[in-house]
């Protein structure tokens, strides 16, 4: 009757289990990797040289901070628009397909008006990434609240019609002469860049991307609609008890998802890539995905999320330099993935191994004393 | 004397931040009904949940027949023999009932020797006087039959224990009746029924021994004689409430509310609602009973506009309302305290502020322009606390953490300060304690006395005898009768929520006086 391992349910976690739980994740993550890496036969000095590429480089030398900054603007932006949808419970996996229509959008603006000049031109390409992102928004999203098809499928197989757009425009009307046999757009012209922050190569679109996080977070708050949002995701019976319209709700809320992940299209285009491909949302929407989840939906948790994310996709790039494939390096990013969300298990559940328990909050606890101690000793000393 | 079958010693078990129970010793014997009492967050439910192995205790003994155990799964009290009838029944619709009660526990190989299995089930229902029809779809059975099916498949899995949680709540009297009758029979052959619940009247007339807890801890125990009203209550409360058998009625004026014709659809696009006319005056209470399941939420749902209407018309203060948004009918000075109270009338997951907001935050009241203003929400959260004596540990927590009674006040603190003209409650009382229910009932006859119509749904007939000036009866989505309180009898709306007529009912009673 008695089991080796039992899983007991407990109330929800502290966030002090939390962290604790964040933080044995990714040590363990980094021992598996490190593992990984030995039993491939890397000697334990390279093994260290790829750790370093992998988990310090990204976020401690200057050079990574500026670059995981760099790709964390797309992410936020990206994930506050899924995040939106997610809130309602709406399960927008299309931020990818939405993202290519704003940057093939966006794109479309210099091509056909390239004599602009600098602010008007990139007002304009803003304009219709959204008004694309927001069409791209509507096609999943008025089937789903009139006709009830699933939304997880239509954005999904949505994300498809849109890459190969793109890729039908770089091959064909769009394909850039001098671009030596690629299938790339033209670049963009200079004054359809944003401005760039000094050498570091971090563009405007960061404040646009804090701007949303506020936004997003000010909305969801304070605001009346935001209110109505908030019920909905509960519960869309006490949404219908409150006289809320749900289904113009599910509508709205996709249009706007779908608006923002246009804008981020855009904002990749005219920040950083600087000229259409069918490479350029390059699974990002995707990715916002998993991020929008991990921070539970919490936009400044978002903020966190991104940076570290991009900084993790950037360090897979700088360890290809010490010699591993691509692909190990992504596998080694879903190792981390895997690894927090099973301890997330741990915040739910007492584990009980051998009659020994495992309980995470207990562990939580006893450290944010064990912290707060140190805090108070040295407030002491200083005083 | 009798063997213990369940020996619990010293049971501890905590929540964050409640002792749910606390050094509880609980016996029963073999061949006795034993009911385990308490009001709603006295812990009856998580001392019977560990026994049924769903919690594990912090500290104390489990004896079952004797035996230590130590339960990690709810398998593991089946195998000790000890088989816990939810409140929500686990059946699979679509199943036979031989098969609902093999589901699991199939005791053939590979193949299911389906005839054999029936036979087996059979003789097992037959021995405990469960009267059913094997191949019936559970889809087809009364909920008084569905129950039956669960007290079956624990029978089959060789329960000797059987602990029923609140099994009355959704039966009509006979049923009731019936399924007491039932538990005898399967108490005479040597099983030990313990049920849990907080209806005094069902424990004064089929305990052989009671347990009261209260707060957690073991309050009393009783016995024989010493099972009666005034003993319980006193154990149950701690004080001894007075219980007011007469309420003065009310003053009826003008029809508030005016259903004609109704028709509604339920769920799965059937007839729920046929036809219902009906008028609630102002200064009225209009009880409705009824057996769950013939109408009585499609029937509130349509009148509050969360469901439509096939045909017929709503008029609400002399207004068509029939097509009508929710909110339209809200500022109207419709209320609704709606039947489920977590998920619908209240979301569990936000705070108290957020829930008073559910249907008013539209309002001037609530902020100004496109905002809500919380600082004028925390000022009615105050108001709302001080006026309905709610207890609530932190303010800014999710009120999925309060108590029933508490959750109730809630809803009903917003929806009562609207001033509505009428007021839906739907089983306002229901898994409620003693105090909140008076408290709650003195709320709606309160509203009444100030001119609101009250259209309230109950499984209490006592209670809907008690505070309704006039009774309706549904039975499969019409309205069997409307009789006014001094007319109203138990006997009387017993047999109309089971379809006699009244003209059948006025036959029946005019043979038995005879």
């Amino acid at each position: 009757m008695k089991r080796f391992l039992t899983f007991e349910k407990r109330s929800a976690g502290t966030s002090a289990g939390v962290f604790v739980m964040r933080v044995l994740a990714i040590a363990f993550a980094v021992l598996i990797t490190a593992l990984l890496l030995l039993a491939v036969g890397k000697t334990p000095a390279k093994t260290g040289s790829i750790l370093y590429c992998l988990f310090i480089q990204p976020f401690f030398s200057d050079y990574g901070i500026a670059d995981t900054f760099k790709s964390a603007i797309p992410l936020i932006i990206l994930s506050i628009g899924v995040g939106l949808a997610f809130k309602v419970k709406l399960w927008n996996i299309g931020a990818e397909g939405q993202m290519a229509v704003g940057a093939m959008a966006a794109a479309a603006i210099p091509i056909y008006f390239p004599n602009m000049s600098g602010v008007p031109m990139i007002l304009l390409m803003a304009t219709v990434s959204i008004v694309a992102g927001m069409v791209w928004g509507a096609i999943a999203g008025i089937p789903k609240a009139y006709l009830g098809a699933n939304e997880t499928i239509t954005t999904l197989m949505l994300n498809y019609v849109a890459l190969k757009l793109v890729q039908a425009l770089v091959l064909g009307p769009w394909r850039d002469p001098n671009g030596k046999g690629f299938p790339v757009a033209p670049l963009l012209p200079k004054q359809g860049w944003l401005a760039t922050f000094g050498s570091s190569g971090i563009h405007l679109g960061i404040l646009l991307a804090l701007a949303l996080v506020v936004i997003y977070w000010f909305v969801m708050s304070r605001n009346r609609w935001g209110y109505e949002i908030r019920v909905t995701g509960e519960s869309a019976k006490a949404a219908q008890y409150a006289g809320i319209n749900v289904k113009r709700n599910m509508v709205l809320v996709l249009l706007i998802s779908g608006a923002i992940c246009g804008l981020g299209g855009m904002v990749e285009l005219t920040g950083r890539a600087h000229r259409l491909d069918a490479n350029l949302t390059n699974g990002m929407g995707f990715t916002a995905v998993i991020i929008a989840w991990l921070s539970k939906l919490n936009p400044f948790g978002i903020v966190v999320m991104s940076l570290f994310m991009a900084g993790l996709t950037n360090g897979g790039g700088y360890a290809q330099t010490e010699g591993i494939p691509g692909a190990i390096a992504t596998m080694i990013q879903g190792i981390l993935l895997f690894s927090v969300l099973g301890f997330d298990i741990l915040t739910r559940y007492k584990i009980y191994i051998g009659g020994k328990v495992i309980d995470l909050e207990a562990m939580g606890i006893s450290v944010k004393q064990g912290v707060s101690k140190l805090f108070k000793g040295g407030k002491k000393h200083g005083s | 004397m009798p063997e213990a079958t369940v020996e619990l010693r010293g049971i501890t078990k905590g929540f964050p931040g409640v002792m749910a129970n606390e050094n509880v010793d609980f016996t029963a014997y073999r061949g006795e009904i034993h009911a385990l009492l308490g009001e709603n967050g006295a812990g009856k439910s998580t001392l019977m949940n560990i026994l049924a192995g769903l919690y594990r205790p912090d500290s104390g003994d489990i004896l079952i027949e004797g035996k230590k155990q130590d339960f990690h799964r709810p398998a593991d009290a089946i195998s000790a023999g000890i088989g816990m009838i939810h409140q929500h029944f686990k059946l699979v619709d679509n199943f036979t009932v031989a098969e609902n009660v093999a589901l699991g526990h199939e005791k053939t190989g590979f193949l299911v020797n389906k005839k054999k299995m029936a036979q087996d089930i059979a003789a097992v229902a037959t021995a405990n006087a469960l009267e059913l029809d094997m191949n019936a779809y559970v889809w087809q059975l009364s909920v008084g039959e569905q129950q039956r099916v669960e007290i079956l498949k624990m029978l089959y899995r060789n329960a000797r224990i059987l602990v029923l949680d609140e099994p009355t709540a959704v039966l009509t009297p006979q049923e009731s009746t019936r399924l007491f009758d039932t538990l005898r029979e399967m108490a005479r052959n040597g099983c030990t029924i313990i049920i849990i619940t907080h209806k005094l009247a069902e424990v004064c007339d089929v305990a052989d021994r009671v347990t009261v807890m209260r707060r957690g801890k073991l309050s009393g125990a009783a016995q024989g004689e010493e099972i009666n009203y005034q003993n319980l209550t006193s154990m149950m409360m701690n004080e001894n409430i007075k219980i007011d058998a007469n309420v003065p009625r009310g003053t009826p004026g003008e029809d508030v509310l005016c259903v004609k014709d109704l028709r509604v659809l339920g769920v799965k696009g059937t007839v729920a609602v046929d036809e219902i006319s009906f008028s609630l005056r102002a200064g009225e209470i209009l009880g409705v009973a009824g057996v769950a399941g013939n109408g009585q939420r499609e029937l509130t749902e349509a009148i509050c506009g969360l469901r439509p209407a096939e045909q017929g018309t709503l008029t609400f203060n002399g207004r068509d309302m029939t097509r009508e948004s929710v909110r339209r009918r809200i500022d109207e000075g419709l209320a609704f305290v709606p039947e489920d109270r977590l998920g619908t009338g209240l979301v569990g997951n936000m705070n108290m502020a957020d829930n008073l907001l559910l249907r008013t935050y539209w309002s001037k009241e609530a902020g100004k322009g496109m905002n809500i203003d919380y600082s004028k929400v925390n000022a009615k959260v105050d108001e709302a606390i001080a006026e309905y004596d709610i207890a609530v540990g932190n303010k800014k927590a999710p009120v999925r953490l309060m108590s029933g009674g508490n959750l109730q006040k809630v809803v009903l603190a917003r929806e009562l300060s609207l001033e509505p003209k009428a007021i839906v409650a739907a089983y306002p009382v229901r898994g409620l304690d003693i105090g909140a229910m008076e408290m709650i009932y003195n709320l709606l006859v309160s509203e009444r006395d100030r001119g609101a119509g009250v259209l309230m749904l109950s499984e209490d007939l006592d209670a809907l005898l008690k505070y309704s000036d006039r009774i309706m009866v549904l039975y499969r989505g019409r309205v069997m009768g409307i009789m006014d309180k001094a007319e109203a009898r138990i006997g009387r709306i017993g047999m109309m929520m089971m379809g006699t007529t009244p003209e059948e009912v006025a036959k029946i009673e005019a043979v038995s006086h005879v």
